[in-house]
Parts: C-alpha cells; structure tokens; sequence
C-alpha cells in the first residue's frame, strides 16, 4: 500500500486529540455555568475562543492530510 | 485521481499592450468588491436620502441594528471609537462575501493564503494602533515586558490566517471530492452537503475571525492598570 495515506492517517489523529480537547473545555464550561448562572456571558465567551483555538489543531491535522492526499507536487 | 492546486492557476490577459499575470482569486475578489462597492453607492445614493427625522418601520430597524452593533463592539473594546462598527461590518460583509461566491462555482478568495494573511495582517496593523493610541507609547512597549508577549503578537495573525485557510481550503476539497465521487449523480446530495459547509460552516468561521479580532483589539487596548 502506499504509504501517502499511512501518513495522512497519522496526521489525522489531531482530530481525535482536539475532540477529547473540546470535550473537556465544554464539560468545564457547563461546570462553570452550574456552578455561577450569573457569569454564563463570560463563560460563553471565553468558551467559544478556547473552542476556536482548539479547533484550529484539528483543522491544521485535516489540512495536511488533505494536502498530503490531493495537492499536486 | 482527484487533484487540487495549493494556489490557484494564473489567469492573464493583455491590458493596454501589456500582459498581466492575476491569480484566480484574485480576480474574484475584486469582482465581489466591485458588486459591494457598487451595493453600498446604490444605498447612500438612493435610500439614504430619503431617510426621516422620525424613523418608522424599516428604517426603525435599520436603526437599532447600527446601535446594537456599535453597542457590542463598544462594549468589547471599552468603548473605542465608532469607526471600529464599519471596519467589522465590512470584514464580516467581505469574509460571507467570499465564502458564498463558491455556490457559483468559483473558487472562494478565502481559500488562497495570500488573502487569509492579508486579512490577519490587517488585524495585526490595527491591534497595534490601539495599543499606541490607547496606552500610550510607552505604556505600548511597558506591555511587552515580557518577551513572551512580544511572541504571541507575532504569531496571531499567521495562527488567524492559517486557521481561516485551512477551514476554507478543507470545505473546499470535501465539496470537490464529493462532486468528483459523485460524478453524474451528483443531485440532492450537494444540495444537503454543500448547506453545511459552503453556508454554515462559513458563517461560524466568519464569527470566529471577527470575535478573534475583537479580543486581540480589546486584549491591547485595554487602559493600563494602575
């Protein structure tokens, strides 16, 4: 087999480890928000950029594989 | 195989005896500023003028839109200047803009890095205009005591540039792969699809851009601690 897709394999377990990431980020947030309904503005804000910049991992993984896969040389 | 280009092919054409070499993107982004430009004329134009003392209806609405942008982006950034409302309008305008010209078929601008480092470049000016102009220049440069800090500034616009290219770049090669999958079947399934990623998907990315803007702005701008 070639070896192209092993690699855009490996690139692609970014994916898993930024949706373990975002996972955790969310639980902390309801957490948070339980915890002090009052500050749910802060949270939420805070949430979505902390979101947004684990997001961007997975999205790097996904793009070098995507490249990796379907650029041409 | 399925192929796509990194950067888009060169188009030229002659102009004036001479011949020039415009990436593809390039030439859509200012086709889609030449509509906007145009949008924006015809509305100072023709419905500005005919704008009330007392304001009913559309114009209402109209009205408490603008108010409550400026209330939001005054309210992030500790009440820094009006002009800052247009500037993440038009960015927001320019960011859908480009994300939606790929339901026509062309290749959105979005999805060339040169564009996406443009655009985080900007950000980068802008961010560091607020710090001298709010803080002072030396309370500017007080703030980058810690080199680390100096470090991050750097690095925000190449992490904002490649996180909108990669976004766009991937829509783009899924929908492709799809269409390319797909072949002459290719009915109702994109419809579904490219909802998702050529709409929606575009949208939170515009979100995410501005709100990732606004914290850096507010983040320099904030008046120093005393």
């Amino acid at each position: 087999m070639d070896l192209t897709v092993f690699a855009a394999a490996i690139c692609l377990l970014s994916c898993v480890s930024a949706g373990i990431g975002m996972a955790m980020a969310t639980g902390k947030a309801v957490e948070a928000v339980a915890r002090q309904p009052e500050a749910s503005g802060k949270i939420q804000a805070i949430l979505l950029l902390g979101l947004a910049l684990t997001e961007s991992t997975a999205i790097y993984g996904l793009l070098t594989a995507l490249i990796i896969l379907f650029v041409k040389g | 195989m399925f192929e796509v280009a990194l950067f888009p092919a060169p188009v030229e054409f002659t102009l004036a005896g001479h011949t020039l070499r415009l990436s593809a993107t390039a030439l859509t982004t200012w086709w889609i500023l030449a509509v906007v430009l145009a949008l924006a004329l015809a509305f100072r134009l023709i419905l500005v003028p005919r704008l009330k003392e007392n304001p009913k209806g559309l114009q209402r609405a109209l009205e408490a839109a603008i108010e409550n942008l400026d209330n939001y982006i005054g309210g992030r950034l500790h009440g820094a200047g009006e002009a800052f409302g247009a500037y993440i309008f038009s960015l927001a305008l320019m960011l859908i803009c480009c994300a939606f010209v790929e339901l026509l078929g062309l290749r959105p601008p979005t999805s060339d890095f040169t564009m996406t480092l443009a655009l985080s470049v900007m950000t980068l000016v802008l961010v560091n205009i607020c710090g001298f102009k709010r803080r002072g220049f030396k309370g500017r440069l007080k703030s980058f005591k810690n080199p680390f800090l100096l470090l991050s500034d750097i690095i925000t616009p190449v992490s904002m540039a490649c996180r909108l290219f990669g976004n766009m770049f991937a829509g783009m090669i899924i929908v492709d792969l799809m269409y390319f999958l797909l072949k002459n079947f290719a009915v109702g399934l994109p419809g579904v699809v490219g909802l998702y990623f050529n709409v929606f998907h575009p949208l939170i990315q515009a979100f995410i851009f501005i709100t990732l803007t606004l914290s850096n702005v507010a983040e320099a701008s904030e008046p120093v601690e005393s």
